[in-house]
């Protein structure tokens, strides 16, 4: 009896960790589109994005401002709202893991929502945010 | 406030922190006083537990752990990271007491903004509390048994690390690190691999090991797979060939496999996570050390957590959690079968963040073993970061 109880709990862990496998591994197999980079250099001004690049299923434009430490992260969150937002984390200042649902740091577990809010500790404070000029045709970070 | 504000005012004197910038209460609690153009950060952590064994009629309180975490940033592409950890709130001659600890102690060099190098002193990325194990980021008081005896969190080695994020795919990250072994001279019956850590102080570089994960965040999941593998014996030809064991940099070796699945949408939180851990030698090592060493391990939980906010911003959140762990799921013909070694936990309770970075908590832990021994706790503690 003892034995077939310790089968079967091995059976089940067994199961739940290829479970866990078939989770953790299947959004990696399927082709996720990467999402939109701009390179660009400025230490002091504006960085214009143009509108058209976001679509609908492309919310977030990551800015790669070789002048800054760390990335920007261009969010479109409604018709006319967007959010410019530094990718650093609020905890301990590591560089932030961009994602179409949200913002991780892997140091610690923080992660944030795509309106910069903290999700979840051990982060209590909210992302930095850029000031933005915003037109019909495109969007402007200030820096 | 006081004292951090005399804090801030000695970063100043030091150069640390840039003058004409007033710091705001956001700026210097909240962000721990990270600003934009400063290179010093501190933060910390830590949490108090009262416990109370219901089947022993026995309860305790205590300082579980204080930590203070300070970095550096020498430049854009280098970085030191320290955590210095205080466990049980005072170190004394008498031997019954804390200890002082390096959690961590690394310096950290920027490849580029998605590929990093660590040397030093880091926590490598296995299971979920292991990088993750500040006390206001999980459920309960204490962390997850699993992750405490079956992945021996904090589990932190000397040696380099590479930490990536891919470009291709978004928040697929990855690591590979190269860390000193284990010593199996160490391992004590019941607690798995846990005691042949050297966590830092005087390790063995005979025995070396290899780690890698991969990690990826996947709309609400976040899922993880990692494995180990790395020598316990670092001594030398003469006492390996005394002892019939196998030195060498991956003699008499550990393997470790994990991975774990985190849901985590706005109000509900769902965590599953297994591990396994093969020691192939363990007969040789029981022949050597006698301490009763298994072939395998198992350990795996699921979690269930809700979180509810007041009108008022207080955070509430409710969980349960089922633990299993065999530390003998396979034992050599030369070890001493232990039933008590096999546990169920069944873990329940809430917590109160008034604030972000304090939390309350509550909760009660049923646990029983193969021999139908049974303990109730009920713990009651606070924890912070900041």
């Amino acid at each position: 009896m003892d034995t077939e109880r310790r089968e079967f709990i091995k059976k089940s862990c067994s199961l739940c960790a290829s479970l866990i496998g078939i989770v953790a591994l299947a959004p990696i197999a399927q082709s996720c589109s990467p999402l939109l980079k701009i390179k660009t250099d400025v230490k002091q001004g504006g960085i214009l994005v143009m509108r058209s690049n976001f679509t609908a299923e492309n919310k977030i434009v990551l800015i790669k401002n070789t002048s800054f430490e760390f990335d920007i992260a261009l969010v479109q969150l409604g018709q006319d709202e967007f959010k410019a937002l530094e990718m650093k984390c609020s905890h301990q200042a590591n560089s932030l893991v961009p994602t179409k649902n949200g913002f991780f740091c892997n140091a610690h577990g923080s992660s944030f929502t795509l309106e910069g809010k903290v999700k979840n500790p051990p982060a209590t404070g909210n992302l930095k945010e850029y000031k933005l000029e915003i037109t019909a045709d495109t969007v402007n970070v200030i820096v | 406030m006081f004292r951090l504000g005399l804090l801030v005012i000695g970063l100043q004197f030091l150069g640390f922190v840039s003058f004409g910038q007033v710091l705001t209460k956001e700026d210097s609690l909240a962000a721990g006083l990270i600003a934009s153009d400063r290179a010093t950060v501190i933060s910390g952590y830590g949490s108090a537990i009262y416990e109370n064994n219901l089947t022993e009629g026995k309860a305790s309180i205590n300082l579980d752990r204080v930590v203070l975490f300070i970095g550096h940033k020498f430049n854009n592409k280098i970085s030191f990271f320290s955590e210095l950890e205080i466990e049980d709130a005072k170190v004394a001659g008498d031997g019954n007491t804390g200890e002082v600890a390096m959690e961590q102690a690394f310096i950290k060099f920027n490849i580029d903004r998605n590929n990093y190098i660590t040397a030093g002193l880091f926590i490598p990325r296995i299971g979920i509390i292991n990088e993750n194990h500040l006390p206001t980021t999980f459920n309960g008081n204490k962390r997850p048994f699993i992750e405490r005896y079956v992945i021996p969190a904090t589990w932190r080695e000397l040696g380099i690390g590479y930490y990536g994020s891919s470009t291709k795919i978004p928040g697929l990250n990855y690591t590979f690190a190269l860390i000193n072994g284990l010593s199996s001279a160490n391992f004590e019956s019941g607690k798995g691999i846990r005691g042949g850590r050297f966590e830092g102080s005087d390790a063995s570089a005979s025995a070396l090991a290899i780690t890698g994960s991969l990690l990826h965040y996947y709309k609400n999941f976040r899922s993880q797979v990692s494995a180990y593998y790395g020598g316990t014996a670092g001594i030398t030809n003469d006492e390996a060939k005394l002892l019939n064991i196998k030195n060498g940099i991956f003699g008499t070796p550990v393997a470790l496999l994990e991975a774990d699945v985190q849901y985590l949408a706005n109000n509900v939180t769902f965590k599953g996570l297994v591990s396994y851990i093969n020691i192939a030698d363990a007969d040789k090592i029981n022949a050597a050390y006698n301490n009763n060493t298994p072939e395998e391990i198992l350990g795996c939980y699921l979690e269930a957590a809700y979180k509810l906010t007041t009108p008022k911003g207080k955070k509430w959140t409710v969980f349960g959690r089922y633990e299993y762990m065999d530390m003998q799921m396979k034992r050599p013909s030369n070890s001493v079968s232990d039933l008590t070694q096999r546990k169920q936990f069944v873990i329940g309770g809430i917590g109160f963040q008034p604030v972000n970075g304090v939390l309350v908590k509550l909760d009660y832990t049923y646990q029983v073993d193969k021999t139908y021994t049974e303990q109730n706790f009920i713990n009651l503690g606070v924890a912070y970061s900041f």
